[in-house]
Protein backbone atom coordinates (compact mmCIF):
# COMPACT_ATOMS: atom_id res chain seq x y z
CA UNK A 1 0.00 0.00 0.00
CA UNK A 2 1.62 3.29 -0.92
CA UNK A 3 1.72 6.41 0.88
CA UNK A 4 -0.17 5.37 3.58
CA UNK A 5 1.92 5.21 7.01
CA UNK A 6 3.18 8.84 7.99
CA UNK A 7 4.27 7.42 11.11
CA UNK A 8 6.44 5.54 9.43
CA UNK A 9 7.97 7.92 7.74
CA UNK A 10 7.01 7.13 4.53
CA UNK A 11 6.16 10.37 3.26
CA UNK A 12 8.99 12.11 3.81
CA UNK A 13 9.83 14.70 0.84
CA UNK A 14 5.76 14.71 -0.01
CA UNK A 15 4.42 18.25 0.01
CA UNK A 16 0.89 17.48 -1.24
CA UNK A 17 -0.52 14.42 -2.61
CA UNK A 18 -3.78 13.59 -2.42
CA UNK A 19 -5.42 10.39 -2.94
CA UNK A 20 -9.64 9.04 -3.57
CA UNK A 21 -10.74 6.40 -1.65
CA UNK A 22 -14.72 6.88 -2.18
CA UNK A 23 -15.56 9.27 -5.38
CA UNK A 24 -18.99 8.52 -5.32
CA UNK A 25 -22.03 10.79 -4.61
CA UNK A 26 -25.90 10.00 -2.53
CA UNK A 27 -25.33 6.39 -2.19
CA UNK A 28 -22.21 3.38 -2.79
CA UNK A 29 -22.89 2.10 -5.79
CA UNK A 30 -21.78 -1.82 -5.89
CA UNK A 31 -22.10 -3.49 -9.42
CA UNK A 32 -19.84 -4.13 -12.16
CA UNK A 33 -20.58 -1.19 -14.25
CA UNK A 34 -19.32 1.02 -11.82
CA UNK A 35 -16.28 -0.58 -10.18
CA UNK A 36 -14.03 0.86 -12.63
CA UNK A 37 -14.68 4.33 -11.22
CA UNK A 38 -15.35 3.37 -7.70
CA UNK A 39 -18.83 3.02 -6.04
CA UNK A 40 -17.25 4.05 -2.34
CA UNK A 41 -19.28 7.18 -0.97
CA UNK A 42 -16.69 10.52 -0.09
CA UNK A 43 -13.41 9.84 1.48
CA UNK A 44 -10.18 11.75 -0.15
CA UNK A 45 -7.13 11.52 1.84
CA UNK A 46 -4.44 14.03 1.73
CA UNK A 47 -0.85 12.87 2.30
CA UNK A 48 1.76 15.25 3.40
CA UNK A 49 5.09 14.42 4.94
CA UNK A 50 3.49 15.68 8.67
CA UNK A 51 3.15 12.19 11.48
CA UNK A 52 -0.55 12.75 11.41
CA UNK A 53 -3.63 11.35 8.88
CA UNK A 54 -5.66 13.83 7.40
CA UNK A 55 -8.80 13.33 6.18
CA UNK A 56 -12.20 14.40 3.80
CA UNK A 57 -15.27 12.94 4.82
CA UNK A 58 -16.21 9.54 6.00
CA UNK A 59 -17.87 7.78 3.59
CA UNK A 60 -17.69 3.92 2.77
CA UNK A 61 -14.18 4.73 1.55
CA UNK A 62 -13.11 5.57 5.08
CA UNK A 63 -13.61 1.89 5.28
CA UNK A 64 -10.90 0.62 2.76
CA UNK A 65 -8.31 3.86 4.35
CA UNK A 66 -9.23 2.69 7.54
CA UNK A 67 -7.88 -1.03 6.73
CA UNK A 68 -4.93 0.16 5.03
CA UNK A 69 -3.76 1.91 7.76
CA UNK A 70 -3.90 -0.42 10.19
CA UNK A 71 -2.61 -3.26 7.86
CA UNK A 72 0.48 -1.18 7.68
CA UNK A 73 1.07 0.84 11.09
CA UNK A 74 3.02 -1.06 13.28
CA UNK A 75 2.62 0.86 16.43
CA UNK A 76 -0.25 2.67 17.75
CA UNK A 77 -0.99 6.79 18.81
CA UNK A 78 -1.95 7.65 15.92
CA UNK A 79 -3.15 11.19 15.27
CA UNK A 80 -6.39 11.67 12.69
CA UNK A 81 -8.04 14.63 11.62
CA UNK A 82 -11.07 13.98 9.59
CA UNK A 83 -12.55 17.23 8.21
CA UNK A 84 -16.38 16.79 7.12
CA UNK A 85 -17.55 18.75 4.64
CA UNK A 86 -21.42 18.22 5.82
CA UNK A 87 -23.24 15.43 7.67
CA UNK A 88 -25.16 13.80 4.69
CA UNK A 89 -24.97 9.88 4.87
CA UNK A 90 -22.99 9.52 2.17
CA UNK A 91 -20.46 11.94 4.19
CA UNK A 92 -20.52 9.88 7.59
CA UNK A 93 -21.30 6.75 6.80
CA UNK A 94 -18.13 4.95 6.81
CA UNK A 95 -17.25 6.45 10.06
CA UNK A 96 -18.62 3.52 12.24
CA UNK A 97 -16.16 0.94 10.32
CA UNK A 98 -13.08 3.04 10.36
CA UNK A 99 -10.75 0.46 12.16
CA UNK A 100 -8.19 3.10 13.41
CA UNK A 101 -11.25 4.70 15.55
CA UNK A 102 -11.82 1.55 17.11
CA UNK A 103 -7.94 1.82 19.21
CA UNK A 104 -7.74 3.47 22.37
CA UNK A 105 -4.13 5.36 21.63
CA UNK A 106 -5.58 6.82 18.34
CA UNK A 107 -7.07 10.26 18.89
CA UNK A 108 -9.74 11.18 16.10
CA UNK A 109 -9.64 15.32 15.43
CA UNK A 110 -13.24 16.05 13.51
CA UNK A 111 -14.12 18.85 12.14
CA UNK A 112 -17.61 20.25 10.83
CA UNK A 113 -20.13 22.44 11.37
CA UNK A 114 -22.47 22.75 14.16
CA UNK A 115 -26.12 23.23 13.64
CA UNK A 116 -28.71 25.33 15.32
CA UNK A 117 -30.75 22.38 16.31
CA UNK A 118 -27.57 19.87 16.78
CA UNK A 119 -24.02 19.79 16.89
CA UNK A 120 -21.91 18.24 14.64
CA UNK A 121 -20.49 15.67 18.08
CA UNK A 122 -24.73 14.72 18.61
CA UNK A 123 -25.02 14.22 14.75
CA UNK A 124 -22.08 11.84 14.77
CA UNK A 125 -23.68 10.03 18.27
CA UNK A 126 -27.02 9.98 16.15
CA UNK A 127 -25.60 7.75 13.55
CA UNK A 128 -24.67 5.27 16.17
CA UNK A 129 -27.88 5.40 18.20
CA UNK A 130 -28.67 1.88 19.69
CA UNK A 131 -31.90 1.70 16.92
CA UNK A 132 -29.08 1.88 13.96
CA UNK A 133 -25.98 0.30 15.28
CA UNK A 134 -24.94 -1.96 17.86
CA UNK A 135 -22.19 -0.07 18.84
CA UNK A 136 -22.36 3.24 20.24
CA UNK A 137 -19.58 6.35 19.19
CA UNK A 138 -18.21 6.17 22.90
CA UNK A 139 -17.49 2.41 22.81
CA UNK A 140 -15.42 2.86 19.26
CA UNK A 141 -12.57 3.20 21.70
CA UNK A 142 -10.30 6.00 19.89
CA UNK A 143 -10.40 9.65 21.57
CA UNK A 144 -13.02 11.69 19.49
CA UNK A 145 -12.03 15.42 19.88
CA UNK A 146 -14.89 17.77 17.97
CA UNK A 147 -13.84 21.13 16.76
CA UNK A 148 -17.21 23.07 15.46
CA UNK A 149 -15.84 25.20 12.76
CA UNK A 150 -17.65 28.24 10.61
CA UNK A 151 -16.37 30.30 7.93
CA UNK A 152 -12.74 30.54 9.25
CA UNK A 153 -8.81 30.08 8.73
CA UNK A 154 -7.20 27.38 11.34
CA UNK A 155 -3.75 25.75 11.27
CA UNK A 156 -3.31 21.81 11.80
CA UNK A 157 0.23 20.90 13.36
CA UNK A 158 3.00 21.89 10.87
CA UNK A 159 1.36 24.67 9.12
CA UNK A 160 -1.41 22.63 7.29
CA UNK A 161 -3.56 25.75 6.97
CA UNK A 162 -7.58 25.03 6.13
CA UNK A 163 -9.94 27.42 5.39
CA UNK A 164 -13.83 27.27 5.22
CA UNK A 165 -16.45 28.82 3.46
CA UNK A 166 -20.20 27.37 3.46
CA UNK A 167 -21.83 27.03 0.01
CA UNK A 168 -25.42 26.31 -1.05
CA UNK A 169 -26.55 22.50 -0.25
CA UNK A 170 -29.59 21.72 1.48
CA UNK A 171 -28.57 21.63 5.31
CA UNK A 172 -25.27 23.88 4.15
CA UNK A 173 -22.31 22.36 3.37
CA UNK A 174 -18.55 23.40 4.04
CA UNK A 175 -15.86 24.01 1.11
CA UNK A 176 -12.18 23.34 2.26
CA UNK A 177 -9.22 24.93 0.83
CA UNK A 178 -6.24 23.35 2.38
CA UNK A 179 -2.76 24.76 1.68
CA UNK A 180 0.84 23.46 2.20
CA UNK A 181 4.06 24.60 1.62
CA UNK A 182 2.27 26.53 -1.41
CA UNK A 183 0.50 24.17 -3.01
CA UNK A 184 -3.48 24.42 -2.64
CA UNK A 185 -6.46 21.68 -2.92
CA UNK A 186 -9.41 22.74 -2.90
CA UNK A 187 -12.55 20.63 -2.05
CA UNK A 188 -15.77 21.45 -3.32
CA UNK A 189 -18.79 18.75 -3.06
CA UNK A 190 -22.14 18.58 -2.51
CA UNK A 191 -22.66 22.29 -4.03
CA UNK A 192 -25.62 23.47 -6.19
CA UNK A 193 -24.19 26.09 -8.89
CA UNK A 194 -24.82 26.43 -12.60
CA UNK A 195 -22.91 28.46 -15.38
CA UNK A 196 -25.39 30.87 -15.04
CA UNK A 197 -25.66 31.40 -11.03
CA UNK A 198 -22.37 31.04 -10.20
CA UNK A 199 -21.10 32.56 -6.53
CA UNK A 200 -18.24 34.34 -6.96
CA UNK A 201 -17.53 33.55 -3.87
CA UNK A 202 -16.76 30.18 -4.87
CA UNK A 203 -14.63 31.93 -7.85
CA UNK A 204 -12.73 33.54 -5.25
CA UNK A 205 -12.33 30.08 -3.20
CA UNK A 206 -11.40 28.27 -5.75
CA UNK A 207 -9.08 30.68 -7.06
CA UNK A 208 -5.62 29.52 -8.26
CA UNK A 209 -5.89 25.84 -7.11
CA UNK A 210 -3.03 23.71 -8.21
CA UNK A 211 -6.35 20.60 -7.26
CA UNK A 212 -10.28 21.68 -7.36
CA UNK A 213 -11.79 18.58 -6.72
CA UNK A 214 -15.43 19.39 -7.44
CA UNK A 215 -19.24 18.29 -7.40
CA UNK A 216 -20.55 16.93 -11.03
CA UNK A 217 -22.98 14.56 -9.58
CA UNK A 218 -25.81 15.49 -12.41
CA UNK A 219 -26.01 16.04 -16.26
CA UNK A 220 -27.73 18.99 -17.35
CA UNK A 221 -31.00 17.31 -18.50
CA UNK A 222 -30.86 15.58 -15.16
CA UNK A 223 -30.43 19.04 -13.27
CA UNK A 224 -33.60 19.79 -14.90
CA UNK A 225 -35.16 17.75 -12.61
CA UNK A 226 -33.09 17.52 -9.31
CA UNK A 227 -33.05 21.71 -9.06
CA UNK A 228 -32.87 22.06 -5.24
CA UNK A 229 -31.33 18.72 -4.47
CA UNK A 230 -28.19 20.70 -4.22
CA UNK A 231 -25.79 19.07 -6.83
CA UNK A 232 -23.95 20.58 -10.00
CA UNK A 233 -23.09 19.09 -13.34
CA UNK A 234 -19.35 18.94 -14.83
CA UNK A 235 -20.22 21.70 -17.17
CA UNK A 236 -20.42 24.01 -14.35
CA UNK A 237 -17.10 22.20 -12.79
CA UNK A 238 -15.00 23.64 -15.98
CA UNK A 239 -16.77 26.96 -15.59
CA UNK A 240 -15.42 27.04 -12.14
CA UNK A 241 -12.09 25.65 -13.16
CA UNK A 242 -11.70 27.84 -15.77
CA UNK A 243 -12.97 31.33 -13.84
CA UNK A 244 -10.66 30.54 -10.63
CA UNK A 245 -7.69 29.58 -13.07
CA UNK A 246 -6.98 25.85 -11.54
CA UNK A 247 -3.82 23.63 -12.37
CA UNK A 248 -5.81 20.58 -12.50
CA UNK A 249 -9.88 19.40 -11.68
CA UNK A 250 -11.20 16.42 -10.80
CA UNK A 251 -15.27 15.51 -10.94
CA UNK A 252 -16.29 14.40 -8.02
CA UNK A 253 -19.32 12.83 -6.14
CA UNK A 254 -20.94 10.61 -9.00
CA UNK A 255 -24.10 9.88 -9.28
CA UNK A 256 -24.95 5.88 -8.27
CA UNK A 257 -26.24 5.15 -11.02
CA UNK A 258 -23.62 6.40 -14.07
CA UNK A 259 -21.66 3.90 -14.96
CA UNK A 260 -17.93 3.84 -15.72
CA UNK A 261 -18.65 4.00 -19.38
CA UNK A 262 -21.14 7.07 -19.20
CA UNK A 263 -18.47 8.89 -17.02
CA UNK A 264 -15.91 8.14 -19.19
CA UNK A 265 -17.96 10.13 -21.83
CA UNK A 266 -18.93 12.76 -19.47
CA UNK A 267 -14.79 12.81 -18.72
CA UNK A 268 -13.89 13.53 -22.21
CA UNK A 269 -17.07 16.39 -22.68
CA UNK A 270 -15.28 18.02 -19.89
CA UNK A 271 -11.90 17.83 -21.30
CA UNK A 272 -13.38 19.98 -24.48
CA UNK A 273 -13.73 22.76 -21.76
CA UNK A 274 -11.23 22.47 -19.52
CA UNK A 275 -8.60 20.20 -21.01
CA UNK A 276 -6.71 19.25 -17.51
CA UNK A 277 -10.03 17.51 -15.97
CA UNK A 278 -10.13 14.37 -15.22
CA UNK A 279 -13.02 11.80 -13.10
CA UNK A 280 -12.00 11.25 -9.54
CA UNK A 281 -11.59 7.45 -9.46
CA UNK A 282 -10.89 5.52 -6.27
CA UNK A 283 -7.16 4.05 -5.14
CA UNK A 284 -5.75 7.09 -7.34
CA UNK A 285 -3.19 9.32 -6.21
CA UNK A 286 -2.35 12.76 -7.92
CA UNK A 287 0.71 14.50 -6.49
CA UNK A 288 0.51 18.18 -6.84
CA UNK A 289 4.30 18.71 -7.32
CA UNK A 290 3.40 17.52 -10.73
CA UNK A 291 0.77 19.13 -11.35
CA UNK B 1 -42.63 -19.01 -4.78
CA UNK B 2 -39.54 -17.72 -6.08
CA UNK B 3 -36.79 -15.42 -4.40
CA UNK B 4 -34.33 -12.90 -5.78
CA UNK B 5 -31.18 -11.61 -4.35
CA UNK B 6 -30.87 -7.87 -4.77
CA UNK B 7 -28.49 -7.57 -1.85
CA UNK B 8 -26.76 -9.98 0.08
CA UNK B 9 -23.78 -8.27 2.20
CA UNK B 10 -24.15 -7.24 5.75
CA UNK B 11 -22.74 -4.26 7.67
CA UNK B 12 -22.24 -2.21 5.53
CA UNK B 13 -22.12 -2.19 0.80
CA UNK B 14 -18.75 -2.93 -0.51
CA UNK B 15 -18.17 -1.54 -4.02
CA UNK B 16 -14.96 -3.22 -5.86
CA UNK B 17 -13.94 -5.94 -7.87
CA UNK B 18 -13.47 -8.26 -4.83
CA UNK B 19 -16.60 -8.55 -4.22
CA UNK B 20 -18.47 -7.87 -7.60
CA UNK B 21 -19.14 -11.18 -8.62
CA UNK B 22 -20.87 -12.31 -5.28
CA UNK B 23 -22.31 -8.44 -4.87
CA UNK B 24 -21.75 -5.77 -2.58
CA UNK B 25 -25.36 -4.29 -1.94
CA UNK B 26 -26.40 -4.86 1.69
CA UNK B 27 -29.82 -6.70 2.54
CA UNK B 28 -32.70 -7.18 0.12
CA UNK B 29 -34.82 -10.03 -0.71
CA UNK B 30 -38.01 -10.12 -3.20
CA UNK B 31 -40.65 -12.80 -3.05
CA UNK B 32 -42.34 -13.63 -5.91
CA UNK B 33 -45.43 -14.97 -5.32
CA UNK B 34 -47.56 -14.35 -8.17
CA UNK B 35 -48.79 -10.97 -7.17
CA UNK B 36 -47.75 -8.35 -8.98
CA UNK B 37 -47.07 -5.76 -5.48
CA UNK B 38 -43.95 -6.35 -4.09
CA UNK B 39 -43.04 -8.34 -0.73
CA UNK B 40 -39.39 -6.92 -0.15
CA UNK B 41 -37.73 -8.40 2.58
CA UNK B 42 -35.03 -5.80 4.28
CA UNK B 43 -34.03 -2.45 2.78
CA UNK B 44 -30.75 -2.35 2.34
CA UNK B 45 -28.51 -0.42 -0.23
CA UNK B 46 -30.27 -3.42 -2.89
CA UNK B 47 -33.67 -2.09 -2.67
CA UNK B 48 -32.11 0.86 -4.68
CA UNK B 49 -31.70 -1.45 -7.80
CA UNK B 50 -35.15 -3.86 -6.89
CA UNK B 51 -36.84 -0.29 -6.88
CA UNK B 52 -34.93 1.13 -10.33
CA UNK B 53 -35.99 -2.38 -12.02
CA UNK B 54 -39.67 -2.01 -10.65
CA UNK B 55 -39.95 1.73 -12.17
CA UNK B 56 -38.30 0.43 -15.41
CA UNK B 57 -41.70 -1.33 -16.21
CA UNK B 58 -44.06 1.31 -16.30
CA UNK B 59 -46.83 -0.45 -15.78
CA UNK B 60 -45.44 -1.84 -12.60
CA UNK B 61 -44.37 1.25 -11.09
CA UNK B 62 -47.67 3.06 -10.73
CA UNK B 63 -50.42 2.27 -8.36
CA UNK B 64 -47.92 -0.41 -6.17
CA UNK B 65 -48.95 -1.63 -3.05
CA UNK B 66 -46.15 -3.00 -2.05
CA UNK B 67 -45.05 -5.07 1.87
CA UNK B 68 -41.39 -4.35 3.74
CA UNK B 69 -40.69 -6.22 5.85
CA UNK B 70 -37.98 -5.13 8.26
CA UNK B 71 -35.93 -7.58 10.16
CA UNK B 72 -34.19 -4.70 12.35
CA UNK B 73 -33.70 -1.39 11.68
CA UNK B 74 -29.56 -1.59 11.97
CA UNK B 75 -28.15 0.57 8.47
CA UNK B 76 -27.38 -2.25 6.32
CA UNK B 77 -31.26 -3.32 6.44
CA UNK B 78 -32.75 -0.15 6.17
CA UNK B 79 -30.03 2.02 4.19
CA UNK B 80 -31.86 1.86 1.26
CA UNK B 81 -35.12 2.87 1.63
CA UNK B 82 -34.68 6.54 1.07
CA UNK B 83 -33.34 5.58 -2.48
CA UNK B 84 -35.92 3.27 -3.25
CA UNK B 85 -38.06 5.13 -6.08
CA UNK B 86 -40.77 3.81 -6.19
CA UNK B 87 -41.40 5.14 -2.52
CA UNK B 88 -41.41 8.92 -4.66
CA UNK B 89 -44.59 8.33 -6.30
CA UNK B 90 -47.95 9.41 -4.73
CA UNK B 91 -49.54 6.91 -6.85
CA UNK B 92 -48.24 4.21 -4.68
CA UNK B 93 -48.79 2.91 -1.20
CA UNK B 94 -46.45 0.80 0.79
CA UNK B 95 -46.51 -1.56 4.24
CA UNK B 96 -43.66 -0.90 6.42
CA UNK B 97 -43.40 -3.97 9.40
CA UNK B 98 -40.63 -3.94 11.75
CA UNK B 99 -40.73 -5.16 15.31
CA UNK B 100 -42.68 -3.03 17.64
CA UNK B 101 -40.73 -1.94 20.84
CA UNK B 102 -40.78 -0.10 24.22
CA UNK B 103 -38.47 2.36 23.00
CA UNK B 104 -39.17 3.80 20.10
CA UNK B 105 -41.83 3.58 17.44
CA UNK B 106 -40.68 1.99 14.03
CA UNK B 107 -42.19 4.95 12.42
CA UNK B 108 -39.46 7.22 14.48
CA UNK B 109 -36.08 5.06 13.21
CA UNK B 110 -37.09 5.33 10.08
CA UNK B 111 -37.99 8.79 9.86
CA UNK B 112 -34.71 9.34 12.23
CA UNK B 113 -33.29 8.06 8.91
CA UNK B 114 -34.22 10.97 7.12
CA UNK B 115 -33.80 13.31 9.40
CA UNK B 116 -32.60 16.82 8.01
CA UNK B 117 -29.08 16.56 9.18
CA UNK B 118 -28.37 12.85 7.27
CA UNK B 119 -30.50 13.58 3.87
CA UNK B 120 -32.42 16.44 2.95
CA UNK B 121 -35.86 14.63 2.04
CA UNK B 122 -38.18 13.80 4.97
CA UNK B 123 -39.94 10.18 5.04
CA UNK B 124 -43.22 12.76 4.67
CA UNK B 125 -41.92 14.31 1.58
CA UNK B 126 -41.12 11.25 -0.40
CA UNK B 127 -44.78 10.77 -1.54
CA UNK B 128 -46.15 7.71 -1.24
CA UNK B 129 -48.23 6.69 0.95
CA UNK B 130 -46.39 4.92 3.77
CA UNK B 131 -47.94 2.89 6.61
CA UNK B 132 -46.07 1.27 9.21
CA UNK B 133 -47.14 -1.80 10.75
CA UNK B 134 -45.62 -2.94 14.33
CA UNK B 135 -45.51 -6.83 14.99
CA UNK B 136 -45.34 -8.65 17.63
CA UNK B 137 -44.67 -12.57 17.41
CA UNK B 138 -47.47 -13.65 15.14
CA UNK B 139 -49.14 -14.63 12.34
CA UNK B 140 -50.91 -12.73 9.61
CA UNK B 141 -51.77 -13.01 6.32
CA UNK B 142 -51.24 -10.48 3.07
CA UNK B 143 -52.41 -10.56 -0.62
CA UNK B 144 -55.20 -12.83 0.88
CA UNK B 145 -53.06 -15.81 0.24
CA UNK B 146 -49.56 -15.36 1.65
CA UNK B 147 -48.83 -16.39 5.56
CA UNK B 148 -46.20 -14.70 7.27
CA UNK B 149 -45.09 -15.71 10.67
CA UNK B 150 -42.51 -13.46 13.11
CA UNK B 151 -40.27 -14.65 15.99
CA UNK B 152 -37.66 -12.54 17.91
CA UNK B 153 -34.18 -13.91 17.16
CA UNK B 154 -30.76 -13.42 19.30
CA UNK B 155 -29.05 -10.34 18.12
CA UNK B 156 -28.03 -6.65 19.28
CA UNK B 157 -30.99 -4.79 20.22
CA UNK B 158 -33.19 -7.97 18.69
CA UNK B 159 -34.26 -9.21 15.20
CA UNK B 160 -37.59 -11.00 13.49
CA UNK B 161 -36.94 -13.87 11.37
CA UNK B 162 -39.68 -14.03 8.94
CA UNK B 163 -41.66 -17.92 7.62
CA UNK B 164 -43.62 -17.33 4.74
CA UNK B 165 -45.98 -19.90 3.30
CA UNK B 166 -47.56 -19.74 0.07
CA UNK B 167 -49.76 -22.66 -1.73
CA UNK B 168 -48.07 -25.20 0.82
CA UNK B 169 -44.18 -23.68 0.16
CA UNK B 170 -42.03 -22.58 2.91
CA UNK B 171 -39.36 -20.21 2.55
CA UNK B 172 -37.86 -18.91 6.12
CA UNK B 173 -35.76 -15.47 5.97
CA UNK B 174 -33.64 -15.83 9.35
CA UNK B 175 -30.83 -12.68 9.41
CA UNK B 176 -28.85 -11.23 11.78
CA UNK B 177 -28.50 -13.81 14.18
CA UNK B 178 -25.98 -15.42 16.90
CA UNK B 179 -26.24 -18.59 17.27
CA UNK B 180 -23.66 -21.78 16.95
CA UNK B 181 -23.86 -25.58 16.74
CA UNK B 182 -23.86 -25.71 20.58
CA UNK B 183 -26.13 -23.44 21.41
CA UNK B 184 -28.83 -23.38 18.68
CA UNK B 185 -32.00 -22.31 20.09
CA UNK B 186 -35.00 -25.16 19.54
CA UNK B 187 -37.21 -22.12 18.61
CA UNK B 188 -35.30 -21.52 15.69
CA UNK B 189 -35.14 -25.04 14.53
CA UNK B 190 -38.55 -25.54 14.58
CA UNK B 191 -39.36 -21.93 12.91
CA UNK B 192 -37.00 -23.32 10.33
CA UNK B 193 -38.61 -26.74 10.58
CA UNK B 194 -39.25 -28.40 6.68
CA UNK B 195 -38.87 -25.00 4.90
CA UNK B 196 -38.18 -25.15 1.02
CA UNK B 197 -35.43 -22.37 1.71
CA UNK B 198 -33.76 -21.28 4.22
CA UNK B 199 -31.74 -17.97 4.23
CA UNK B 200 -29.37 -17.78 6.96
CA UNK B 201 -27.06 -15.08 8.36
CA UNK B 202 -23.20 -16.91 7.62
CA UNK B 203 -21.36 -13.65 8.14
CA UNK B 204 -18.24 -15.31 9.93
CA UNK B 205 -15.86 -18.43 9.43
CA UNK B 206 -15.72 -19.95 13.29
CA UNK B 207 -12.22 -18.32 13.30
CA UNK B 208 -13.84 -14.57 12.97
CA UNK B 209 -16.57 -15.76 15.52
CA UNK B 210 -14.41 -16.17 18.05
CA UNK B 211 -13.58 -12.46 18.11
CA UNK B 212 -16.65 -11.81 17.39
CA UNK B 213 -18.82 -13.16 19.97
CA UNK B 214 -21.54 -10.87 21.04
CA UNK B 215 -21.82 -9.30 17.56
CA UNK B 216 -25.22 -10.79 16.54
CA UNK B 217 -24.17 -13.33 14.07
CA UNK B 218 -23.51 -16.71 13.07
CA UNK B 219 -21.16 -18.96 10.86
CA UNK B 220 -21.69 -21.04 7.86
CA UNK B 221 -21.31 -24.11 9.59
CA UNK B 222 -24.10 -23.49 11.75
CA UNK B 223 -26.20 -22.38 8.79
CA UNK B 224 -25.27 -26.04 7.71
CA UNK B 225 -26.16 -27.46 11.03
CA UNK B 226 -29.29 -25.79 11.47
CA UNK B 227 -30.24 -26.14 7.62
CA UNK B 228 -29.97 -30.47 8.96
CA UNK B 229 -31.57 -30.22 12.18
CA UNK B 230 -34.31 -28.11 10.71
CA UNK B 231 -34.86 -30.46 7.44
CA UNK B 232 -35.05 -27.77 4.93
CA UNK B 233 -34.50 -28.62 1.34
CA UNK B 234 -32.39 -25.65 0.29
CA UNK B 235 -30.24 -23.39 1.99
CA UNK B 236 -28.84 -20.29 1.36
CA UNK B 237 -25.87 -18.52 3.02
CA UNK B 238 -26.48 -14.75 3.20
CA UNK B 239 -25.10 -11.44 4.95
CA UNK B 240 -21.75 -11.85 3.58
CA UNK B 241 -19.06 -10.03 6.02
CA UNK B 242 -17.55 -6.92 3.92
CA UNK B 243 -14.22 -8.38 4.39
CA UNK B 244 -14.79 -11.81 2.34
CA UNK B 245 -14.10 -11.68 -1.18
CA UNK B 246 -15.68 -13.81 -4.08
CA UNK B 247 -13.10 -16.49 -3.31
CA UNK B 248 -13.29 -16.62 0.40
CA UNK B 249 -17.00 -16.84 -0.12
CA UNK B 250 -16.90 -19.60 -2.76
CA UNK B 251 -14.84 -21.65 -0.19
CA UNK B 252 -17.41 -20.98 2.46
CA UNK B 253 -20.15 -22.18 0.47
CA UNK B 254 -17.83 -25.27 -0.26
CA UNK B 255 -17.45 -26.06 3.48
CA UNK B 256 -20.91 -25.40 4.14
CA UNK B 257 -21.80 -28.01 1.22
CA UNK B 258 -20.14 -30.74 2.87
CA UNK B 259 -21.69 -30.32 5.83
CA UNK B 260 -25.59 -29.64 3.97
CA UNK B 261 -25.03 -30.80 0.53
CA UNK B 262 -27.52 -28.11 -0.83
CA UNK B 263 -25.59 -25.50 0.63
CA UNK B 264 -25.95 -22.30 -1.85
CA UNK B 265 -24.38 -18.84 -1.79
CA UNK B 266 -27.05 -16.09 -1.85
CA UNK B 267 -25.73 -13.99 -4.94
CA UNK B 268 -27.00 -10.77 -5.60
CA UNK B 269 -28.98 -11.35 -8.80
CA UNK B 270 -29.81 -14.79 -8.38
CA UNK B 271 -33.58 -16.17 -8.23
CA UNK B 272 -34.05 -19.37 -6.61
CA UNK B 273 -37.21 -21.14 -7.27
CA UNK B 274 -39.10 -22.87 -4.42
CA UNK B 275 -40.66 -25.39 -7.21
CA UNK B 276 -37.25 -26.72 -8.24
CA UNK B 277 -34.56 -26.61 -5.64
Amino acid sequence: MEYNNPIRGENEGITLKVKFWGVRGSAPSATPETAGVGGNTSCVQLLTDQPYVLILDAGTGIRLLGNALVAACQHEDQELYLLLSHTHWDHIQGLPFFKPANSASNTLHVYGANKPQRTLEEVLRGQMDYAYFPVALDEMGAQFRFHPVAEETFVLPGGIEVTTRFFEHPGGVLGYRIAYQGKVVVYATDMEYTVANLDPRLVAFAQGADLLIFDAQYTHEELNFKTGWGHSTYLTAVHLAQAAGVKQLRLFSHDPDRTDTELETLERQAQQHFPATWLAREQQVIDLNLL
Amino acid sequence: MKVRFWGVRGSIPTPGHDSADVGGNTSCVQVLTGHAEPLILDAGTGIRLLGNALMADAAASQGLAGHVLLSHTHWDHIQGFPFFAPAFSPKNEFYVYGAGKAEERLEDVLKGQMNYQYFPVALDQMGANIHFVELQEETFTIFGDVEISTRAFHHPGGVYGFRIVHQGQILVYATDMEYTEQNLDPKLIEFARNADLLIYDAQYTPEELKVKTGWGHSTHTTAAYLAQQAGVKQLALYHHDPSHTDAQLYQMEAEAQAIFAASTLAVEGLTLDLDRP
